[in-house]
């Protein structure tokens, strides 16, 4: 078969001694720079590019390639044991962090691991398979089916709240409004930002994130005077098997998210790991327990965010189109060493692409292998007494917020949405809905503005193309499901007997008396 | 003992106000033009709602007293300011000694010996970023 | 607690010192270079200029020894990265990678500007150029040459939509100026970058980009987009059959993307001058020159007075077009 051709082409080039050490070198790299708060994967390329203007080029992409899906995986870990997410592992706060809280961080990071490794492999085949008529897909998307898609994205807020719903949607709705600050695409009006330079261009999501959940949650740990659950020494790494197989359902529906996903330019691995979250907490056995620190929580997330990060590559080498500020730095990386990516990249080097696709693979394996002896480093590092560890977070949120724009100024963004972070917490409103409207809001705004103009004002848009047709269809849907739902329920605790005020409000229907 | 309810329905209304008035500054447009004032009008609108929403449940429902300490937070943002300006004007080195000595009184027992340790580590890791990534951080 | 402080602030002032000194020591310039010199991008990584400042990043380094370390510092259309070199000092050591924008568009864009380019910054060399290219997509617009599309666009109703990265950018002026000289009606769409224009483009919603080349490069040997003309004054090497603005019948269009570095207006002009003759020689490497254009720029080396001879004249061109198009920023 032509694939197992290619791949084996593939494999031949990527099994080289120096691409071997290439790979090795870029998930290591990866996965420390995951780990620190806020310093990315972009960051890192942009740094360590020069590095690469004297290795030869499959080296050099395998090994930049290598630092990205690293970092994916290096992301969830700070989300797990740090709560302070990048992009991609917004939702890993949620249910890998409470598994931290239970004493279950070893079990959060195996799964973690082993489901970004089933994340990456699916996405392989995918790419091995489909990438060059994949890369068309995402050509079909117009302004109105993105702007559709983001309406999906949105959907996800109720499944991504712990709390009431409203708060859920207001927290949702902040978000929003916060990624509003900067300067207006459409017009080049600045909104928001009271002649201020250095808002002109927005909010970062660093700052945001590192803000509203790492210096957050620093505090309130000291407001606690709470000395994190020390370990006491036995490491709970290997998960019995039927936690274990309880990894892969939700693994396998997250790497198929992911994979689809990642093809879209603007979301990617962002928006799959909700979609993989929404999905687990729909269709999965163990949907009660998501939220409160479950398996599924982490596996579903760790498997798309990875599948993403590799179907993401995918219509930068087949149509030359980056799909995110990594993959232009990418593309970058592809001019310097003198190659065009685009629609000929794949036929007149195969050995790059081929050698590229093996060495994912082979990258897979790398992190699994790394990251068992690795686990034991982070949670030993978890044993450094808390008075210790915090100013350490604190300064490499520094690092990390300077870092996107080499800004210094930018640390006094970071800070305030520590502040602001801080009264949202103490105000029971929680940031993980916050940071889901700060990443759809402006890109639903923005193609929906957009479609107004192609459309000279008409709604018919939205309707008349069959992509965004069929997602308001499912949203429709999916929203008289939930409507029917709760009043199912309320039906039901109204001949159940008095039910507490806060649980009328919750619109997703689980069982709520049973949570009681 | 305020009540955490009301003070988040207060909240949520407080920032509503400030996106929706600072909407009304810029032009709304029309349908086949919008413009940059019509998305934050919009999205405000439906935070006040949801503002009001909670405000009237907070008077419903049983009153959650709200803790809240500025102590710390303010000593940490103190500390973040400081590592910028001092980080901006004198070398991040003494930067780090100094956020690393201003928090520390956020947690308990602040030693002064443990926050030199500290800070050394931190510098000599801000180091090996400068040196292997090549970070641009002005340490010295 | 009081002593610490105390002894807190006599370390800092001494490290102060300590820190102040070895810039004096190099102010003249004699052993330049002898630390890591900046090459500060005004751009996120990955886009065209920060690829190219790259390229001769590397050569400098080559030729004129020492470390080139390219640090990006986006914001602002580019204004937030070189007002941090106007105001750097000027020792040599930090450089910027300038546009035409700085130039001569942005001043008549926005309302204030953070920095004035004639006073606070000396240019040291052209560094590049590259054209604006009049692309459509294949599949959609059947027009061959400009004559073809102005009569496509005249039957449409409603007229076009054009493509930018922004509002402000070239390719938004280029495509305002456009429609004015042959009377179209069009209607601006702006995207972020060339990765959002090009799938608009190729999805048919979006017609025509008057945008930056080297964008483009892959999607035009891939024959998914056509070029009608080139906005230089001559035909573009790269693309010898396709006819210049001129030449397609818009006579008056001439706008090409050209950058220059820079550098602190009080930086010691011996050291200018030094950068500006390894510019210049690295532009006439027929192996660099051939690395540019795979890429779809020109490399360019001149003097210093040449920049401002060349920025001056063009500021009435795109102060036309600025007006023409209605772009106003802040």
């Amino acid at each position: 078969m032509d694939i197992l051709h290619n791949l084996a082409f593939g494999f031949e080039h990527a099994l080289t001694l120096q691409n071997l050490f290439y790979c090795a070198l870029g998930c290591t790299i990866g996965t420390m720079v995951g780990l620190l708060p806020g310093l990315g994967p972009l960051a890192t390329i942009s740094l360590l590019l020069p590095l690469t203007y004297s290795i030869p080029t499959s080296s050099a992409l395998i090994m930049l390639a290598g630092i990205y899906y690293g970092a994916q995986y290096g992301d969830s870990v700070s989300a797990i044991t740090m709560k302070i997410p990048h992009a991609a592992s917004i939702v890993a706060c949620i249910d890998g962090y409470a598994m931290t809280l239970k004493g279950q961080t070893g079990l959060a990071l195996f799964t973690a691991g082993v489901s970004s490794f089933i994340g990456g492999t699916v996405a392989i085949v995918v790419l091995a398979a489909l990438a060059p008529s994949l890369g068309e897909v995402a050509l079909l998307f117009g302004p109105a089916d993105y702007c559709a898609l983001m309406l999906l994205g949105f959907i996800c807020v109720s499944v991504v709240t712990t709390g009431s719903v409203i708060n859920g949607l207001a927290m949702c709705l902040i978000g929003v409004l916060l990624g509003q600050i900067g300067t207006d695409l459409e017009t080049g009006t600045p909104r928001f930002t009271f002649g201020a330079q250095f808002l002109v261009d927005g909010v970062s999501l660093v700052s945001v994130a590192l803000g509203c959940f790492g210096i957050a949650e620093i505090t309130k740990n000291l407001d606690e005077k709470s000395e994190r659950t020390p370990f006491n020494g036995k490491i709970h790494l290997i998960p019995t098997w039927p936690e274990f197989k309880r990894i892969w359902p939700s693994a396998l529906r997250g790497s198929v998210a992911g994979s689809i996903l990642g093809i879209l330019p603007g979301g990617g691995p962002t928006i799959a790991q909700f979609a993989a979250y929404a999905i687990d907490k729909k269709v999965s056995k163990y949907r009660h327990e998501i939220g409160t620190g479950s398996i599924e929580g982490v596996a579903g997330q760790a498997a798309a965010d990875e599948a993403a990060a590799r179907t993401s590559f995918i219509p930068l080498m087949s149509i030359g189109i980056p799909e995110n500020a990594v993959m232009a730095l990418m593309m970058a990386a592809f001019i310097i060493k003198g190659i065009q990516p685009g629609p000929n990249m794949i036929a007149k080097h195969p050995d790059l692409f081929w050698g590229l696709v093996a060495s994912m693979w082979i990258g897979n394996c790398f992190l699994l292998i790394i990251n068992v002896p690795l686990v034991r480093i982070w949670l030993s590092v978890f044993k450094i007494p808390y008075s210790v560890l915090f100013p350490s977070i604190l300064f490499f949120c520094c690092i990390g917020t300077f870092s996107v724009n080499n800004n210094l100024e930018d640390i006094y963004v970071t800070a305030a949405f520590g502040f602001l972070g801080y009264v949202m917490m103490r105000l029971a409103l929680d940031p993980a809905p916050l940071m889901l409207g700060f990443i759809l809001g402006p890109m639903l705004e923005e193609n929906f503005r957009r479609a107004m103009l192609l459309s000279r004002g008409s709604f018919t848009v939205f309707v008349t193309r069959p992509i965004s047709a069929t997602l308001l269809g499912v949203i429709l849907v999916l929203f008289i499901a939930q409507l029917v739902l709760m009043l199912r329920a309320r039906g039901a605790s109204r001949a159940g007997g008095p039910v507490a005020a806060s649980e009328r409000d919750t619109i997703v229907a689980s069982p709520e008396s049973a949570r009681n | 003992m305020l009540n955490q309810n009301l003070v988040r329905g207060l909240f949520l209304a407080a920032v509503a106000l400030f996106f929706g008035l600072g909407a009304l500054r810029y032009p709304i447009g029309n349908l086949s033009r919008t413009g940059p004032g019509l998305f934050p009008l919009l999205v405000s609108g439906f935070l006040l709602v949801l503002a009001i929403a909670t405000l009237v449940k907070s008077r419903l429902v049983q009153a959650v007293p709200l803790e809240f300490s500025v102590a710390k937070i303010a000593l940490i943002m103190f500390g973040l300011c400081g590592f910028v300006l001092i980080s901006q004007h004198v070398s991040m080195l003494l930067a780090i000694v100094f956020m690393v000595f201003i928090v520390s009184y956020a947690g308990t027992a602040p030693s002064w010996k443990r926050n030199l340790a500290i800070s050394a580590v931190l510098a000599v890791i801000a180091y090996g970023f400068q040196r292997f990534l090549g970070l641009n951080l002005k340490l010295i | 607690m009081k002593e610490l402080t105390r002894r807190g602030l006599i370390v800092a002032s001494a490290g102060g010192v300590v820190a102040g000194l070895p810039s004096v020591a190099s102010g003249q310039g004699h052993n330049w270079p002898e630390r890591p010199i900046r090459l500060i991008v005004p751009y996120p990584p990955g886009g065209s200029t920060d690829v190219l400042a790259r390229l001769l990043g590397e050569r400098l380094k080559d030729r004129l020894g020492g470390t080139w370390v390219v640090e990006n510092r986006p914001g602002a259309g580019g204004n937030t990265g070189i007002d941090v070199v106007a105001k750097s000092a000027p020792d040599g050591y930090t450089i910027g990678s300038a546009t035409v924008g700085h130039f001569s568009i942005s001043q008549y864009l926005y309302n204030r500007m953070p920095f004035d380019s004639d006073q606070d910054l000396i240019p040291i060399s052209l560094t590049w150029e590259l054209p604006n290219v009049a692309v459509v997509p294949t599949q959609h617009v059947p027009a061959r040459t400009i004559p073809e599309f102005i009569a496509w666009a005249k039957g449409r109703s409603g007229g076009y939509f054009y493509g930018s990265p922004g509002v402000g950018t070239s390719p938004h002026l280029c495509g305002a100026l456009f429609a004015t000289r042959t009377g179209l009606t069009a209607t601006h769409v702006p995207f972020r970058g060339a990765a959002q224009t090009i799938p608009a483009m190729l999805g048919g919603d979006v017609q025509l980009a008057i945008d930056n080349l080297p964008s483009y490069v892959g999607a035009i040997a891939a024959g998914q987009f056509r070029v009608l003309a080139v906005t230089t004054p001559e035909r573009w090497p790269t693309l010898p059959d396709v006819p210049t603005m001129a030449e397609a019948g818009v006579p008056d269009f001439v706008a090409t993307s050209w950058a220059a570095f820079v550098a602190p207006s009080a930086t010691p002009r011996a050291i200018v001058d030094r950068i500006s003759e390894a510019l210049r020689a690295i532009a006439a490497d027929p192996a660099v020159q051939q690395r540019f254009e795979t890429a779809g720029a020109r490399p360019l080396g001149s003097t210093p007075e040449e920049v401002r001879e060349k920025s001056r004249r063009e500021r009435p061109i795109w102060k036309e077009m600025v007006q023409i198009s209605g772009a106003r920023l802040d």
